[in-house]
C-alpha cells in the first residue's frame, strides 16, 4: 500500500513524486511509457515571460527559477541557458496582437519592453530587417527537455520512490477507502492518488466520474536542423505562428503547434505531421532569422498538448472522489513543472494552503457544466 | 513550398541496386507505371556500382563481374517502361505512399497506390580508439572508392572487422597495386570452412571467394583469423594499428599478445544491417532477427509487409546478399503487379513459383554470408570509456553506460537522455554500438528497440523548402485569443 499513486511520469507527475517522497511518503509513479518521454521530454524547452498569462503568471516565474537552478533540487543540470526572448511581427495585424497582448503583460510588472524592430536588431543582429514591432524579455531562456526523464528518474530513485514504468494504467476503481489501479494487469493500491497525464486525463477522470470533460488534444511540432556557426543568441518568437532557438550545441530548434487540427482522441494525431507544415514553419523561421536557409533540417518530430475548453489547466480536487487530485493540461507545463510538482507536494503533504496552486479558474467543476460540442 | 507538381504512378521503388532494378522491371513488364528513385547519378546500388557517366572504360573486363552484371540490369532498365529519376535522396514516405526527395536538381513529390523499399543495408561499424582518424573508413566506403573511381583508400591498409567484404576489398586493393598490411578476421578458419556446404548453391560465387583467398595468399597478405582492431593511432591520421586476438563472440582475450601494423589506412567493417527507415516511417511491423542483420520489417515470402501494397526486397528486407536480392526484388515487383490488379493471382503464382526456386539457392549462399556477418556484441570492448560512440553528437561511452546504468533500456530513451543518434546520420552510425551496450545491461537485445524514424529521414537543405515562400500570402493573419 502506497500513500500516494501518481499516474504520468511527465515532468508533473515526476516533479510531485520527488517533493512527496523527499516529504517522507511511501510514492508509486505510474508511467505508460519512459519518464518524461512525451511532451515533457520533447518540447522545445524555453522558458520564457512572453507567453504567460494571467493566474499561470506566478507558476511560471517559480518554475523558471526551479529550471535555472535545477542542480540544487534535481541533482544535475539540464544545459539551462540564459538568453533573451524577442517576439517579432512583421504585418500590423501581428503588432496589434503583439502590442496588446505584451502592455497587458508588462502592466502586470513582467520586465517586458515593447520596441521597434530596429531596436529589436540591435539586441539580436539575427533577426531579419522585415520586423515591424517586437517585445523584449531580457531573463528568459531555454533548457534541454529531453535530458530531464533521465535526470529525474535518478533523483526518484534516490529519493526512495518506487518508478513503475513501461505499463500503463487500465483502470482505477475505489476500494474500501483506498484506490486500486490496475497497471497493465498489476494490481497498485494507494490511499491518495494524482492524476497528471496531461491529454489522458480525459479518459481517466471518466473512470472516477467525470464523463466527457471538454478536453482536447493538439500536436506541437518540433523541427531541428543540423549544427551550425551560432547565428543567434535571443529565443524568437513569431506571433503565434513559431519559436525558434539555437541550442548550446549549435543546432536550431523550431517549434509551433499554431494552425494545426484539434482532435477528441490524443492517439491519433493525424494529418497534422505534414512535410507542407513543415515547409511553411520553415519559410516563417526563415523571414525572422535569414541566416536559417542555410543549413539542412535533420529530424522533426511533435508532441501531444492537452487543452481544456479555456486553455486553463485542471489542478485540484477530482470533484466527488475524496483523495484523487488532477494536475494536467497546464499548457506551459515545461516551464511550470517543477515548481507545480513542489507546490502540489506542498499541499498534499499538508505544508501549504491549497489557495497557492488550487486558483479557481484550474478546477476541474467549472469544466463540469461545460457542453462539449459533438 | 515549390515541390512541382506532384506527380501520380502505379508503383514507387525506393532504391536503385539490383532489389530495385529487378522489382521494378518485373513491375513494369506486366504493365505497372513504374517510377525508380535512387540517391546516386547511375542506378546499380552498392555492389554493382556503375562508373561514373563521365569516365570513358577501356577495359570492362577490369570492372569485374559485378560491374558486368550491374551494365546488363542498367541496360535492361533502360529499355524498359521504368521511369527512372536519379541523383534525388528520399526523405519522406508518408502513409498514403507521398514520396518526396530532394537533390541537386530541386524538388520531388510522388503519389503512388504502392511502394516497395528496395534500399539496402548500411554498415556496422563498432567504435575503437582513433575510429575518427582520418584514414579510418569502412568496408562499404572502400568497395565505393575502388568500384566508382578506382581510388585507394591509401598505400597501405589493414582491412578488418567480419564477413565476405573483408576479402572483396583486400583483393580489390591489391588489384589496383597497392598494399594490405594484414587481414584481420573476427571469425576462425573454421567459420568459414562450416559455410562451405551452404556456399555451394551458388559455385560461381564460391569460386569468387577462393580467387579473392589466392591472391590474398600469393601477395604474402596475413590473415589473422579471430582477431580485431583494438585501437587506431595517429595525430593527423592513422599512421598505426593495433589488433588482438578475440573469441567467437568477438571479445577480446586477456592476456593475448597484440600486434601492431605500421599502415596509412584502414578499412573496417562489421557486417551490415537492412535499412528500414522507409518501413519505420510507414509504421509496418518489425521483426528482429540477428541472422539477417537485426530489425526488418515483417514480410512475407514475396516481401509483403504488415501494410497494404508496402513491400520490401533484398537486403533492406533482411541481409542476403545481391544475387538474392535481384530475385527477391523479381518477386515484390510480380507481387506489387498482382495486388495492383495487373496479373492475376494465378499467372502470379505459376511466374513466382519459378523465380522462388532461383531465390532458394541465392538465398542459402547469402543467408550463409549474413551469418558470417552478424553482430558479435563482444566486438564493442575495444571502445574504451572515453571513445565518441555517437560522432553527430560527440556521445562518449562513458555517457551511454551511465545512462543505461541509470534506467534508460531503450534506444530512444538514450536518444532523448543523451542526444545519442539525434544527428545528421540519425542513429546509422551509432545504434548498432548503443543497442549492444544495452544489451549488455539487460540481457535483452530486440528489448532495446529501434529509434523512431521520423522525417526527413536523410537531412534536406531549407534554401530548397522555402524557395519561393511568401509570408503574406502563406501566413494566416494571428487570431485575437483572449488573454
Amino acid at each position: 500500500m502506497f500513500d500516494f499513486a501518481i499516474v504520468g511520469g511527465g515532468i508533473i507527475g515526476s516533479c510531485t513524486a520527488l517533493f512527496l517522497a523527499r516529504g517522507g511518503m511511501r510514492v508509486a509513479l505510474l508511467e505508460r511509457g519512459g519518464l518524461c518521454l512525451e511532451a515533457s521530454g520533447r518540447n522545445a524547452g524555453t522558458l520564457t515571460l512572453l507567453y504567460a498569462r494571467g493566474p499561470l503568471l506566478p507558476l511560471v516565474l517559480g518554475g523558471k527559477a526551479m529550471w535555472e537552478d535545477a542542480p540544487s533540487w534535481l541533482g544535475a543540470g539540464v544545459d539551462h541557458h540564459r538568453a533573451p526572448g524577442i517576439e517579432v511581427a512583421f504585418t500590423e495585424q501581428e503588432a496589434s496582437l503583439l502590442d496588446r497582448d505584451m502592455t497587458l503583460r508588462r502592466d502586470a510588472g513582467l520586465p517586458i519592453e515593447i520596441m521597434s524592430g530596429k531596436r529589436a536588431r540591435e539586441i539580436e543582429p539575427g533577426l531579419s530587417s522585415k520586423v515591424i514591432l517586437a517585445a523584449h524579455s531580457p531573463e528568459d531562456g531555454f533548457a534541454a527537455s529531453n535530458l530531464v526523464g533521465g535526470r529525474i528518474r535518478t533523483a526518484l530513485i534516490d529519493a526512495g520512490a518506487t518508478v513503475r514504468d513501461g505499463a500503463a494504467v487500465v483502470g482505477i476503481r475505489v476500494e474500501d477507502g483506498c484506490f486500486v489501479l490496475d497497471q497493465s494487469g498489476t494490481r497498485v493500491k494507494a490511499r491518495r492518488i494524482l492524476l497528471a497525464a496531461n491529454i489522458w486525463v480525459k479518459e481517466m477522470l471518466g473512470w472516477l466520474g467525470a464523463h466527457h470533460l471538454p478536453i482536447r488534444a493538439r500536436v506541437a511540432q518540433m523541427i531541428v536542423t543540423e549544427r551550425t556557426a551560432r547565428a543567434i543568441n535571443a529565443v524568437v518568437r513569431v506571433v503565434s505562428q513559431i519559436s525558434l532557438k539555437q541550442t548550446n550545441n549549435g543546432m536550431f530548434l523550431i517549434g509551433s503547434g499554431a494552425g494545426f487540427n484539434w482532435y477528441d482522441d490524443p492517439n491519433e494525431p493525424g494529418g497534422d505531421l505534414k512535410p507542407e507544415n513543415v515547409a511553411q514553419k520553415l519559410g516563417i523561421a526563415v523571414h525572422a532569422v535569414p541566416a536559417l536557409a542555410n543549413t539542412r533540417i535533420v529530424r522533426t518530430w511533435h508532441g501531444i498538448e492537452g487543452y481544456a475548453h479555456d486553455n486553463f489547466p485542471l489542478i485540484g480536487p477530482v470533484p466527488g472522489v475524496a483523495g484523487a487530485y488532477v494536475m494536467a493540461c497546464l499548457r506551459s507545463g515545461w516551464s511550470i513543472g517543477p515548481y507545480g510538482g513542489k507546490l502540489m507536494a506542498e499541499i498534499l503533504l499538508g505544508k501549504r494552503a491549497e489557495r497557492d496552486l488550487f486558483h479557481p479558474a484550474f478546477d476541474v467543476k467549472r469544466m463540469l457544466a461545460v457542453e462539449v460540442a459533438a | 513550398m515549390k515541390s512541382g507538381a506532384e506527380e501520380a504512378f502505379d508503383l514507387i521503388v525506393l532504391g536503385g541496386g539490383p532489389a530495385g532494378i529487378s522489382a521494378a522491371l518485373s513491375a513494369a513488364r506486366h504493365g505497372v507505371h513504374t517510377l525508380l528513385i535512387d540517391e546516386s547519378p547511375m542506378p546499380g546500388g552498392q555492389v554493382y556500382r556503375a562508373v561514373p557517366g563521365e569516365f570513358r572504360i577501356n577495359s570492362p573486363v577490369r570492372l569485374g563481374e559485378d560491374f558486368k552484371r550491374g551494365e546488363t540490369l542498367r541496360r535492361a532498365l533502360a529499355g524498359s517502361a521504368v521511369e527512372v529519376r536519379l541523383d534525388l535522396c528520399v526523405w519522406n514516405v508518408a502513409p498514403g505512399f507521398l514520396v518526396q526527395a530532394a537533390g541537386p536538381n530541386g524538388l520531388f513529390q510522388g503519389q503512388s497506390r504502392a511502394v516497395i523499399a528496395a534500399t539496402g543495408a548500411a554498415e556496422r561499424l563498432y567504435p575503437f580508439p582513433g575510429w575518427t582518424l582520418p584514414g579510418v573508413i569502412g568496408l562499404a566506403g572502400a568497395t565505393i572508392l575502388l568500384k566508382s573511381q578506382q581510388m585507394l583508400p591509401g598505400r597501405r591498409t589493414l582491412v578488418c572487422g567480419v564477413g565476405p567484404l573483408l576479402y572483396a576489398v583486400a583483393s580489390a586493393i591489391l588489384k589496383e597495386g597497392a598494399e594490405v598490411a594484414a587481414v584481420v578476421d573476427a571469425a576462425s578458419f573454421g567459420e568459414w570452412v562450416s559455410c562451405l556446404t551452404r556456399m555451394a548453391s551458388r559455385p560461381d560465387l564460391t569460386a569468387r571467394g577462393a580467387r579473392w583467398l589466392w591472391m590474398l595468399r600469393r601477395a604474402g597478405v596475413p590473415v589473422l583469423y579471430r582477431t580485431k582492431i583494438i585501437e587506431a593511432r595517429g595525430t593527423d591520421a592513422v599512421t598505426e594499428a593495433v589488433v588482438a586476438p578475440v573469441n567467437a563472440q568477438g571479445q577480446r582475450q586477456v592476456g593475448a599478445r597484440t600486434r601492431s601494423f605500421a599502415v596509412d589506412s584502414v578499412a573496417v567493417g562489421h557486417g551490415l544491417v537492412p535499412g528500414t527507415e522507409a518501413s519505420r516511417l510507414l509504421k509496418a511491423k518489425q521483426v528482429f532477427r540477428a541472422e539477417r542483420g537485426g530489425w526488418t520489417a515483417e514480410h512475407d515470402a514475396d516481401g509483403l509487409t504488415s501494410i497494404a501494397n508496402f513491400y520490401v526486397a533484398g537486403d533492406g528486407a533482411g541481409v542476403a546478399g545481391a544475387a538474392a536480392a535481384e530475385e527477391s526484388g523479381s518477386l515484390a515487383g510480380l507481387a506489387a503487379a498482382r495486388d495492383l490488379g495487373r496479373l492475376d493471382a494465378q499467372r502470379h503464382m505459376t511466374i513466382a513459383t519459378a523465380i522462388r526456386r532461383k531465390r532458394k539457392r541465392a538465398d542459402r549462399f547469402g543467408h550463409a554470408m549474413a551469418e558470417m556477418m552478424r553482430a558479435r556484441p563482444g566486438l564493442i570492448d575495444a571502445a574504451t570509456t572515453d571513445v565518441v560512440v555517437c560522432r553527430c553528437e560527440d556521445v562518449t561511452r562513458t555517457t551511454l553506460e551511465a545512462t543505461i546504468a541509470a534506467g534508460a533500456r531503450t534506444l530512444n530513451e538514450l536518444k532523448s537522455w543523451t542526444r545519442c543518434g539525434m544527428g545528421p546520420c540519425q542513429g546509422r552510425f551509432c545504434s548498432e554500438t548503443a543497442a549492444e551496450l544495452i544489451a549488455a545491461k539487460t540481457g535483452d537485445r530486440a528489448g532495446a528497440g529501434q529509434l523512431t524514424a521520423r522525417f526527413p529521414i536523410r537531412p534536406v537543405a531549407i534554401r530548397q523548402l522555402v524557395e519561393g515562400f511568401d509570408y503574406e500570402q502563406e501566413v494566416p493573419s494571428p487570431a485575437l485569443v483572449p488573454m
